[in-house]
């Protein structure tokens, strides 16, 4: 092996990426962002005091340098990219990049105008989130995360099980109940939407079920998952050991 | 086990993605756009008959046809998405993603977007890529770049080995000879814009060196590779069971 270093801050290694999360308690199940078993390599989280999802909604323009402070932090401790657990953290996605080194995609958002250049641009793309009057719009507005493509946003606050586990946060989850909803919620869409093209799973609890929605409308799906796992790609390649 | 039916037209199943290439022959080594052993799933070829790399640079009119046919024609054995082996067929971008109901993603560069979405403003782009003078402004354009990010651009096609391996169709490469051209051009490109934020390897023959670009560099690493495996991603999604 090569010689190494020690980083200053850093109390132990190998942490691919780091996720900077809501202050918030729910069952974060297999699939979820915040459950380290959705990745095929080690992740660090760093919760962002005080930061709700109430105050995403409302701006949480306050907490820019807390969540500056808590990026920093985890890329003292090594991590090779950042993302988070909320789409809105793309509030913070400006003053983040600007504040680290490493690559930072803070919202599954940011994967719309890619997707987007693969499809026709007159298909419309399903974007499935908690709660749509949750998501400010100004969101969907930003240069990096505006399509050409018709969007369609669809929240799952009239579910009553995705509700109250995770809107109402009862404290226990029923993803069998979920992933129904959330199958019911994407197949309306496209009954309405036959040319519907693609589905983006913005909210981060919802990964889970990404397997189930595709199973039923035959669709690509994307989520936070897909991105961080692109993300880790990028940022960690690896040697080709084929044959020719 | 759900109920499957005969597809008439099908010669095999369970291929995930489907390749156009250039009519071109050369020795495409592993981590090549062009040899299988580059990804994890199984990928369907198809040459587009007289596709030269001079016409596809252009995006001759009279190609669009031949391109389209052959996309149509992956589409038809399954596969989930379409991808190529060279950055300028996304000249072709629009009207294969019109004529076909999956996913399309012809060039590399249409990472661009994601890729200065993640860094800093002031961060130039690094794209290293085969022919320089063919990578301008339009091309750029139409990856939905905000045209306000610098993008450093250079080709390969001057490094000795590099240039006389692809010039004309190529008999024999030397692997480790253009690893060490690619990390001599990145670590150039390095020293001369400090404040480099990622590089894209637009060239599909190049992915196999993007790791010895990443170790002599620290930066991530986008390329042919990293795209098709992030799509695959999405177009086959498992369950989990952690």
């Amino acid at each position: 092996m090569a010689l190494h270093r020690r980083r200053p801050l850093a109390e132990t290694y190998g942490h691919a990426i780091g996720i900077l999360v809501l202050d918030a308690r729910f069952p974060f199940i297999p699939g979820d962002v915040r459950n380290a078993r959705s990745f095929q390599y080690p992740v660090l989280y760093k919760s962002v005091s005080g930061l709700t999802a109430a105050a995403c909604a409302a701006g949480a323009r306050e907490f820019a340098g807390a969540v500056v402070d808590a990026a920093r932090a985890l890329e003292a401790q090594g991590v090779k990219g950042i993302s988070s657990d909320r789409g809105a953290f793309a509030l913070f996605q400006d003053d983040v990049r600007e504040a680290v080194g490493v690559p930072v995609c803070l919202s599954s958002l940011l994967q719309l105008p890619m997707i987007a250049r693969t499809l026709d641009s007159a298909r419309p793309i399903a974007v499935l989130t908690d709660d749509a009057d949750a998501l400010p719009s100004a969101l969907l507005a930003r240069r990096d995360v505006a399509v050409a493509n018709p969007l369609f946003v669809r929240g799952m606050r009239d579910k009553p099980e995705f509700r109250s586990a995770i809107l109402g946060g009862k404290g226990t989850l029923d993803s069998d109940l979920i992933t129904a909803e959330a199958i019911e919620t994407v197949r309306r869409l496209q009954s309405e939407h036959p040319d519907l093209g693609a589905v983006v799973l913005e909210c981060s609890m919802l990964p889970p079920y990404a397997h189930a929605i595709q199973k039923a409308v035959g669709l690509p799906v994307y989520d936070f998952v897909t991105m961080i796992d692109y993300l880790q790609a990028a940022t960690h390649r690896e040697r080709y050991v084929g044959y020719y | 086990m759900p109920v499957y039916t005969t597809e008439a037209n099908r010669v095999a199943a369970g291929h995930a993605i489907g390749i156009l290439l250039l009519d071109y022959k050369g020795p495409f080594v592993p981590g090549d756009v062009g040899n299988a052993t580059s990804y994890d799933y199984p990928v369907l070829f198809r040459t587009v008959p007289k596709a030269t790399s001079a016409r596809v640079f252009a995006g001759d009119p009279e190609l669009e046809a031949a391109v389209i046919e052959a996309a149509k024609a992956l589409e038809a054995q399954g596969v989930r998405g379409i991808s190529s082996d060279c950055g300028y067929f996304i000249n072709f971008q629009e009207a294969v993603a019109k004529a076909v109901k999956v996913p399309v993603y012809l060039s590399s560069l249409l990472q661009l977007p994601f890729v200065s979405a993640t860094i800093g403003r002031k961060r130039p782009i690094g794209v290293i890529c085969a022919n320089a003078t063919a990578l301008g402004n339009r091309v750029l354009e139409m990856t939905g770049l905000d045209l306000e990010r610098e993008v450093f651009i250079k080709g390969m096609r001057d490094e000795p080995i590099f240039g006389s391996s692809v010039t004309g169709d190529c008999l024999q490469l030397d692997p480790d000879a253009i690893e060490a051209e690619v990390v001599g051009v990145a670590k150039r490109m390095l020293a001369e814009r400090p404040a480099l934020g990622a590089f894209l390897i637009e060239c599909s023959m190049l992915p196999p060196y993007s790791k010895a670009v990443q170790d002599a560099t620290g930066l991530p690493v986008f390329d042919f590779i990293t795209m098709i495996d992030y799509h695959e991603k999405a177009a086959h999604r498992r369950s989990y069971d952690g």
